[in-house]
């Protein structure tokens, strides 16, 4: 069956219940008397004129409009009526056109890549798991656990926009969901971004500043406490963003199974940043005989296969006896930050 | 000999460090996957910072080997993967042919390679997803011209049905293995150098 419409688009052939309905093919169409279209034509004319002025005169039309002197005219002619071909133009004009070229695309382009995010986190669990993922799934097939995650994102973008979004806080929030509403999950999201002990926001925000001085304190503390395995990796040129970034800018969230990611949580919520260099030197000192005899690519291929081997707890009970000291953790903290202030200098 | 292939035996003739990079979503880890493990899955988790995978082929006889780096896509992450294709042979852009602005974006892509990789880096442009036709935005002659523009071969691949995935890669391959034949062998060390500058065609490394 056909749609007809009015001038405005709205469909005329819809009865009360919104069904469309049958109208023989007979349609009235209103025509414009003569003198009518002839009139429209003029004002056409006119504003095509105003517009191009004002195309030329950047963004004149606003001082235009509020100054007392100039605007009569304007005025009178809105009153008319502004003919439907040209409306559309007009009022862009009147609001000052597009300001600042590609911002909107900018704020599209962050919700899309939360977007992107909420069917690959966690994709097996129960909560994100979606049968058979449609190219375009309706609302009510999308698992309550990734809407959720999207809310929850979305929200924290809006609340925190020098952070924004950033990838990896999707398994952050997605865990959090597997543990609480999506309200609560919001703001433990807001403390462990903004507050000690955690005080992650700096990892994810614009230039991921917190993310480098993190990977440098690894990096020393790996050649301070397993100086034999970092000597390995530097002759096989295997560096620790080739295997850790995962591990350090979501604390193991993104790829081990829960039984390792609770037990850091439950310790990281109380003690920060403390137990994940822990649990990172105790992942590299349990299979360092191994590691030691292997080459580049066996390396990283142990790395990437590693979240599947290990016993959480296990884990857990060996980082807890690395001899670790704030002291160390805190040199080279203040090592990271005097290289930086060189480097601004 | 070079750092890092020491003791060991080489059992390649060729060695070519492979970076693939482009938008958040277009499909770079399943391409991987689809290459290295000739596998699939809708399952797959967002990559965070870098991930590696290799895989050696047989071209006209010679044994190959590539050593593939896979990015993630959003754009902070740059500070992280640039040091990487700074030390690459070959630049493979991703797009996704359902999402005009992950094509838009090539441009961006193409900017930050020509910053920060060496000169002689061969790039290739890829649009993925031409499985999905009903929700194809950007056309295979759009693209084509944008590449022929730029002067790099481009190719459509879906990593769902695999189509083209093998040829994308071997395309790379070959490319790389004509340049490096024309300038007489070199650099064959495994890894790759995060530590370096921008290098200058045929430079190594300390």
């Amino acid at each position: 069956m056909s749609l007809q419409l009015d001038r405005y688009g709205f469909i005329t052939n819809i009865d009360n219940k919104g069904q469309i309905v049958e109208t023989n093919g007979v349609e009235s169409i209103q025509v414009p008397s003569f003198t009518e279209s002839q009139r429209t034509d003029r004002r056409e004319k006119k504003w095509n004129t105003t517009l191009q002025s004002w195309d030329t005169s950047n963004n004149l039309q606003r001082k235009q409009l509020h100054a007392p002197s100039s605007n009569k005219v304007l005025i009178r002619r809105l009153r008319k009526g502004v003919p439907d071909s040209i409306r559309g133009r007009v009022w862009t004009a009147l609001g000052g056109g597009i300001r600042t070229p590609g911002m909107y695309q900018k704020i599209i382009e962050k919700t899309n890549i939360i977007e992107r995010d909420i069917h690959r986190t966690y994709p097996r669990h129960n909560l994100f798991y979606e049968e058979e993922r449609d190219t375009s799934p309706l609302p009510e097939t999308v698992p309550c656990g990734q809407a959720a995650l999207r809310r929850v994102l979305r929200a924290y973008s809006y609340y925190d926009p020098e952070v924004g979004y950033c990838q990896g806080m999707n398994f952050i929030a997605g865990m959090f969901l597997t543990q609480m509403n999506e309200e609560e999950a919001f703001w433990l999201l807001v403390s462990v971004m903004h507050d000690k002990p955690c005080k992650m926001g700096g990892l994810f925000g614009e230039g991921m500043r917190d993310t480098h001085k993190v990977l440098f304190v690894a990096e020393k503390l790996i050649h301070h406490y397993l100086s034999r395995l970092a000597r390995h990796f530097d002759k096989e040129h295997v560096h620790l963003t080739m295997y850790a970034t995962q591990w350090l800018l979501t604390q193991f969230t993104s790829n081990f199974k829960f039984d390792l990611v609770f037990r850091v949580w439950d310790a990281f919520l109380g003690e920060g940043w403390k137990i994940i260099y822990r649990v990172m030197l105790a992942l590299m000192q349990k299979y360092q005989s191994q590691l030691l005899k292997m080459s580049f690519e066996d390396i990283l291929t142990f790395f990437r296969e590693l979240p599947t081997k290990i016993d959480g707890n296990q884990i857990m009970d060996m980082a807890l006896k690395i001899p670790l000291r704030k002291k160390v953790m805190a040199k080279y903290e203040n090592e990271w930050e005097s290289q930086q202030q060189e480097q601004h200098q | 000999m070079a750092p890092g292939s020491s003791a060991k035996q080489r059992d390649y003739d060729y060695l070519f460090k492979l970076v693939l990079i482009g938008d958040s979503g277009v499909g770079k880890s399943c391409l991987l996957l689809r290459f290295a493990d000739d596998a699939f899955t809708e399952s797959y988790i967002s990559t965070i910072g870098v991930d590696f995978r290799f895989r050696t082929v047989k071209i006209d006889n010679k044994t190959v080997k590539l050593q593939i780096w896979d990015t993630a896509g959003q754009e902070r992450f740059r500070t992280i993967t640039s040091a990487y294709y700074r030390g690459a042979d070959g630049i493979i852009m991703v797009f996704d042919v359902t999402s005009m602005e992950s094509f838009d974006h090539v441009n961006d892509w193409l900017k930050e390679v020509n910053r920060y990789a060496a000169e002689g880096t061969v790039k290739l442009l890829v649009g993925n997803k031409s499985d999905r036709t009903a929700d194809r935005v950007v056309t295979e002659v759009q693209a084509k011209e944008f590449a022929d523009e730029l002067g790099i071969p481009f190719i459509e691949t879906s990593a769902k049905s695999s189509k083209n995935v093998e040829e994308a890669f071997l395309t790379m391959a070959g490319e790389l293995i004509r340049q490096r034949d024309s300038r007489g062998g070199g650099n064959e060390t495994s890894g790759i150098d995060l530590n370096g500058e921008k290098k200058a065609p045929g430079g190594g490394c300390c």
